[in-house]
């Protein structure tokens, strides 16, 4: 009810706008001070198959034709002025903006824009209904262990519309009453309405994806005050928005066999941010200026919480700690800059910035339930009762800059940087990372330009590695005092801590101890960036560009995760214009990344099943079980176009093409791994030696080729024609392997355990022809 | 004959004071030559507006000459050699002019919020002038995407990706998150930090949630390139490696998923992998959410 009140609202708002600069344009167009422009025309897309990949943000899935109306008009009349400025008008992606006012005095713009999001073409689902929150399966629907055994499935599948709007409005209005004063006040909104896709596990082998309702607003309002002298400025600002979900949670009807019948998933809650902000600048002299900013920020959340389960046992919110949340976050940023000339050549500018992420949500323990099963919460004793953390973070940075003027053709350039960040619940407490760099610029007269940058920066953990400090936070302590615990595994009996002295459960982890994250990670970057202008003659300008930076994971060779990342992109730019009215452009870049990623297999195996107590507990270390995973990543992208104006600029002929091209490689290695063999619910396992298989090659093509004229046909009006080619393929066996339908093409799967939804993006070639008629003032 | 010859000194400087001291053209002169100044509409554009109709001080009625400074010199020696540019205030976009330029330009500009950061910004500290973006004498001061594009050329064959914003598609631009002016905030964006930026259109994301997924909190571009990626959902990596990267605990999470058809078709590597269960990623409000499955 709620969203269709929101859509005709926006409706109404735009049908509103366009009446208001429809009815305003006769009138301006015989009042003296009137121009712009306003464009009207048609476009004809034909596709060789339905898209939603062409029609990802326009809404044209397929063979179709719309109006194009553009516009761009302006009255003034002394200092009073009144525009409208409108794109894309006859499409679902319009975007309309009316502005007035008086120079000098005040503003009032109103911005109005509709984004669509198209996310597949061909989606289907079995879910029956208006797809609100509560998703039902067809009658006589047959549920299954896997997809293949659902024997309705192809038939009770059905295609539905997956995609979202988003509807935009904003106001604003300022006024400066005099040269020292402004104030500004605005209030903005966006709604987004329609479907997404979301997975939702349903057991350890299963998922479905299921098509979700979204009906959420945004709505914000802001204001600010500022003051100026020549000496210095001041502004204070504060923006309060809500944002509301309308579909807040869904619950489903579960297609699978295993463990439960209806699923349910919270989806976002609603929440409130609220900002003020006091920012600065004095000028302490005519050359050194210090800019001050200091914000407070908080964001609240208090949604009352669902049951732990949709099962019986557990469907009871009397058995949560609390009702709701509560949640609360204190974001406090201060930033100061000083900047300052102290002789003609040089420059330094010192910045100091603080930020503060403060969760004063409370911690309570949560005794879940693992998918929507019929169990009563966990006990504490189990390691799925853990408590919710408020994490908190603090970062300081300081960075001092300077750029030299050596001489008229010689700039140097030296920069270092501090930062340390500060976390709670994470492996390392503490990073601090330096970075140094340096750079020239060279002018070799008019002819040449040469800039060469280069960084150093060097990241490590104040403290020591230890993931143990999230591990003994979110567990209890009759989790981590009951020396049977890990109830997962058939020797409950053993007692690891007296049997492994130092691994057990009291100084676990959640992570394998080898593993370094990489956002934390000690690392050596090395960055280079080389640029090279050339002007060989006036009219042609040659652009080079380089840019490697290069990742190393340090710390020792037996770690785990992300290693050695490298990236490298070269481009070239060549720009040509001879004489008025002719240009030529082009470019290519070249972009090849690659890093490694180390693992090492102690999952499954080691959790469950009839291992030995010392292979589960010291799996972690078993180096027989190293894997690695090595990404190769290679992007082209180019463009080439170009404009001539003929006939004493009557006609202007222009062309463009854009085409990127991605390719991604990932091979592996591997000795050994556990081999999970499941007959029925029993599972069995082997260490055995394994022959990997490299991911087939995974790739993107992406082209685009316009060619269009204008003509004008009088002094004011101008005829455009045009045709735009364009084309994309994609290729991912992850995803096309939700093309091997057993049954039905997206909705079904040859991965037999997921229920798809929507199929891999759709590959087009595509078609549009235009032609335009723009009036000029 | 002492006085005489004093009386001629006295004479002499006061001609050349004369000649020294600042002396306007007027528009209208400037016009005479500058003839596709005047037709590029000049005076329809705000400075002209609030130069000719709303000047606030005498210098900013002045009009060309409220930039240029006085042109009377100027105006006489055109023609005369091509030093002529130098008696007025010059514009050229080089790098040793450029602190002039900014200087120029920040006599009225500084004072308002968005180019309160300017002198420490990124672009002035790499030497850039107003005039490298900007235009003064047509338009309505908007500077064109290409503009970015000419020198953020990563950014630009980013754009052109399979997964990508709207910006190729003209319904977004570079200062929808980023103020090239500067700001207080990393990266000249024109919020403190990326997930403030972030949040302005994907509200949804901002929690606080019940569950928080640490990196989230840290920063959107933790897993993200807003720019654009060959992966699904702006994401730096494929999905399964981007969540190995940090996460190989017990049971599923440490296992290898290579291309052999039995892992491509496991629940957990095929469609959005890891996502398909864990699709809460961004943060969980279910009692039981803690992996981010509900």
């Amino acid at each position: 009810m709620k969203k269709n009140q929101g859509k005709k609202m926006m409706k109404t708002s735009l049908a509103r706008m366009v009446l208001l600069a429809i009815a305003a344009a006769p009138v301006m167009t015989y009042a003296e001070g009137f121009d712009g422009s306003v464009t009207v025309g048609a476009a004809q897309a034909s596709l060789d198959e339905p898209s939603a990949k062409f029609g990802e943000y326009s809404g044209v899935s397929d063979d179709d034709s719309w109006l194009l109306l553009d516009l761009n008009l302006m009255y003034q009349n002394g200092l009073t002025y009144f525009g409208a400025e409108g794109s894309g008008l006859g499409l679902d992606n319009r975007q309309l903006g009316l502005k007035g006012g008086r120079y000098g005095l005040f503003g009032l713009n109103l911005n109005y824009s509709e984004i669509p999001r198209l996310y597949a073409e061909d989606a289907k689902t079995p879910f029956v209904g208006e797809l609100d929150n509560s998703l039902e399966l067809p009658a006589g629907f047959v549920r299954g262990a896997t997809t293949s055994a659902m024997t309705t499935l192809a038939a009770d599948a059905r295609s539905v519309e997956i995609a979202t709007d988003r509807t935009t409005e904003d106001v604003s209005f300022f006024l400066t009453p005099n040269e020292r004063w402004r104030f500004d006040f605005g209030v903005d909104r966006y709604s987004v309405t329609g479907h997404k896709p979301l997975g939702s596990a349903v057991f350890h082998n299963a998922s479905v994806y299921l098509p979700v309702q979204v009906d959420q607003t945004m709505q914000a309002i802001r204001a600010a005050l500022g003051y100026h002298t020549g000496a210095g400025q001041w502004e204070l600002r504060y923006r309060h928005s809500n944002f509301t979900n309308d579909a807040p949670d869904i619950t489903w009807k579960n297609p699978f066999t295993q463990v439960f019948t209806d699923g349910r998933i919270d989806l976002e809650p609603d929440n409130e941010q609220q900002t003020l902000t006091l920012s600065g600048a004095l000028n302490l002299d005519p050359t050194t200026r210090l800019s001050v900013m200091a914000e407070r920020s908080r964001l609240t959340q208090d949604d009352a919480l669902l049951p732990y389960t949709t099962g019986t046992n557990g469907n009871n919110l009397s058995l949560l700690p609390v009702a709701s949340p509560d949640a609360e976050i204190d974001i406090s940023h201060l930033n100061v800059d000083l900047t300052s000339r102290p002789t003609k050549r040089l420059k330094i500018n010192t910045r100091y910035h603080y930020q503060k992420t403060d969760n004063k949500t409370d911690s309570h323990l949560f005794q879940r339930v693992r998918t929507d099963r019929n169990d009563a919460p966990s006990a504490t004793t189990s390691e799925l009762a853990i408590y919710s953390l408020a994490r908190d973070i603090a970062k300081s940075q300081f960075k001092i800059d300077a750029d030299f003027t050596a001489s008229a053709s010689t700039s140097l350039h030296a920069a270092a940087q501090r930062e340390i960040k500060a976390m709670t619940y994470r492996a390392v407490e503490k990073t601090k990372e330096t970075t140094l760099s340096g750079g020239i610029t060279q002018r070799f007269s008019s002819l040449a330009q040469v800039n060469l940058d280069v960084a150093r920066a060097r990241r490590g953990a104040a403290s020591g590695y230890d993931d143990d400090r999230l591990f003994s936070s979110l567990h209890t302590s009759a989790f981590l005092s009951d020396s049977n615990n890990n109830t997962n595994v058939g020797t409950a009996s053993t007692n690891m801590c007296s049997s492994y002295v130092g691994l057990c459960v009291q100084d676990t982890f959640e992570n394998n101890p080898y593993l370094r994250q990489y956002d934390i990670a000690d690392r050596k970057r090395d960055t280079l960036n080389l640029g090279v202008d050339l002007y060989p003659t006036a009219d042609v300008v040659v652009g080079m560009r380089v840019r490697k930076i290069t990742d190393r994971y340090v710390g020792g060779s037996e770690l785990l995760g992300l290693r050695d990342k490298d990236d490298t992109s070269a481009t070239l730019d060549v720009d040509y214009a001879p004489e008025d009215g002719v240009n030529v452009f082009g470019y290519i870049t070249q972009e090849r990344g690659s890093f490694d990623l180390k693992g090492r297999q102690f999952g499954l195996n080691a959790r469950q099943g009839a291992l030995t107590v010392a292979d589960r507990v010291l799996g972690f270390d078993d180096r027989d079980l190293d894997w690695a995973a090595h990404n190769k990543d290679n992007i082209l992208s180019a463009g080439l176009g170009g404009s001539y104006r003929m006939f004493g600029d009557r006609l202007l002929l222009k062309a463009k093409y854009d085409y990127s091209k991605s390719k991604t490689d990932v091979s592996y290695d591997a000795n050994m791994m556990y081999q999970v063999t499941i007959t029925g619910t029993t599972f069995s396992y082997a260490k055995v030696p394994v022959t990997v298989t490299d991911l087939p090659t995974v790739t993107t093509k992406y082209s685009r080729l316009e060619l269009g004229g204008e003509y004008a046909l009088q002094k004011k009006m101008i005829l455009g024609l045009g045709v735009i080619l364009g084309r994309f393929e994609s290729y991912d066996p992850l995803v096309n392997a939700t093309d091997t339908a057993p049954a039905v093409d997206a909705a079904s799967t040859g991965a037999s355990n997921v229920l798809s939804l929507i199929g891999p993006e759709d590959d087009y070639d595509s078609t549009v022809w235009y032609g335009t008629l723009t009036y000029k003032w | 004959m002492r006085i005489l010859w004093v009386m001629l000194v006295l004479l002499a400087c006061q001609g050349a004071w004369a000649e020294d001291a600042p002396s306007y053209a007027g528009a209208e002169t400037c016009y005479k030559c500058h003839k596709a100044i005047k037709q590029s509409g000049y005076a329809d554009t705000t400075h002209g507006r609030i130069f000719m109709l709303n000047a606030s001080g005498t210098e900013q009625a002045l009009g060309c000459e409220a930039c240029h400074g006085p042109a009377a010199t100027h105006a006489n020696r055109a023609g005369e050699d091509e030093e002529g540019s130098l008696y007025i205030n010059n514009f050229a976009n080089t790098p040793e002019n450029a602190a002039w330029i900014n200087g120029r330009c920040l006599t009225c500009h500084q004072g308002k919020g968005h180019t309160q950061n300017w002198e420490a910004s990124a672009h002035a500290m790499k030497g850039l002038s107003c005039a490298s973006c900007h235009t003064m004498h047509s338009g309505d001061g908007k500077v064109p995407q290409k503009k970015c594009e000419s020198c953020h050329v990563e950014q630009r064959a980013k754009m052109n990706r399979a997964s990508h914003m709207p910006v190729r598609e003209g319904l977004m631009g570079c200062t929808d998150c980023h103020n090239p002016h500067g700001s207080a905030g990393e990266r000249s964006l024109k919020f403190n930090t990326v997930n403030d930026v972030c949040y302005q259109c994907h509200a949804e994301k901002r929690g606080p949630f019940l569950w928080e997924h640490a990196p989230v909190r840290e920063s959107c571009a933790t897993c993200h390139d807003p720019h654009g990626s060959s992966n699904i959902s702006l994401l730096k990596m494929r999905i399964n490696t981007m969540c190995q990267s940090c996460h190989q605990q017990f049971s599923h999470v440490s296992d290898l998923y290579d291309g052999s058809t039995t892992a491509i078709r496991s629940v957990r590597n095929t469609v959005k992998s890891c996502v398909n269960c864990h699709s809460m990623i961004h943060g969980s409000n279910h009692p039981s959410g803690a992996m981010f499955q509900r």
